[in-house]
């Protein structure tokens, strides 16, 4: 390397920055109050893993509940987590679950 | 960081506050002084805000907003180009094409003793990708392998390109480094 490229290294060191004009943190900041917040854009990821452990607590809450009166219900567990009705052969010959509309006009 | 992050901006101010010469310095370089690298400069921030929940903080933060300032430069000098392409009857195009380009910002007409400005206008008459290379390696001092990794190409390239654009800038700014003026 020359002493011509290193004074050009300095050259450009020295003289190739540039400041935006004055007032520039102001302008940008009037932009960011402008930005759209929905509550979905303001959630932090802290946020998201509160209401997801939440979340969570709530479905096994609903799961335990529903379980606890299967056995009365004649439902498996899944069913009762579900929250499904017990499947027996009375339930899918139903004319009038199946066919509701039609049963009705027969009538 | 921690502060902006939870929406104050105040803190956020801050930080626009300190890192305003680090994105002036790149956006500048790439696109010259004016309204559009004003504009430039400040989409870079809204854009950091709006992505600070996503910002872990593993790299440094000049050099994230570099690389979102770099890449906004970018854009907009390809929105330039085929702009300039819808007019201008390009014959030169491929890869012979020469690393100078003509001024179509009116450089050409900087007083040739304003060192300040020759020197940027010179830069600006780079190729865009000699002219990054040139704006965070030699201008922003980022290292080789920064300055790599945020125009998305291997150091030898930075090197090869920053090789040719010191070529190209020699006798374009050759009455300035010889005078050794201020």
């Amino acid at each position: 390397m020359t002493e011509h490229d290193l004074q050009l290294e300095q050259l450009l060191r020295d003289k190739g920055r540039s400041n935006f004009g004055p007032g520039f943190a102001d302008r940008v900041m009037r932009r960011v109050e402008e930005e759209p917040v929905g509550w979905i854009d303001s959630l932090t990821l802290p946020d998201f893993v509160r209401f997801a452990a939440a979340a969570l607590v709530l479905a096994v809450a609903l799961a335990v509940f529903s379980l606890s009166g299967s056995s009365e219900r004649s439902q498996t567990a899944l069913e009762a987590v579900l929250g499904l009705d017990p499947v027996t052969a009375t339930s899918i010959y139903d004319a009038q679950a199946l066919m509701p509309a039609a049963s009705e006009s027969a009538s | 960081m921690r502060q902006a992050r939870d929406g104050d901006e105040r803190a956020f101010r801050e930080i626009v506050e300190t890192y305003e010469g680090a994105v002036a310095a790149t956006v500048i370089g790439m696109l010259g002084p004016g309204g559009t690298a004003d504009d430039v400069g400040q989409e870079v921030f809204v854009r950091f805000w709006r992505s600070l929940g996503n910002f872990r903080g593993d790299a440094a933060l000049k050099t994230y907003l570099t690389r979102i300032a770099i890449n906004l430069s970018l854009n907009e000098l390809k929105r330039r180009k085929r702009f300039l392409d819808r007019f201008i009857s390009r014959d030169r195009e491929g890869d012979d094409a020469p690393l100078i380009e003509p001024a179509t910002d009116g450089t050409a007409t900087v007083d040739r003793r304003d060192t300040r400005a020759s020197v940027q206008a010179a830069v600006r008459r780079l190729k865009p990708e000699h002219r990054a290379v040139v704006v965070l390696r030699m201008i922003e001092g980022h290292d080789t392998n920064t300055t790599a990794e945020m125009l998305d190409v291997r150091p030898g390239t930075v090197m090869s390109r920053l090789s040719r654009a010191m070529q190209a800038l020699k006798p374009l700014l050759a009455d300035h480094v010889e005078k050794g003026d201020d």
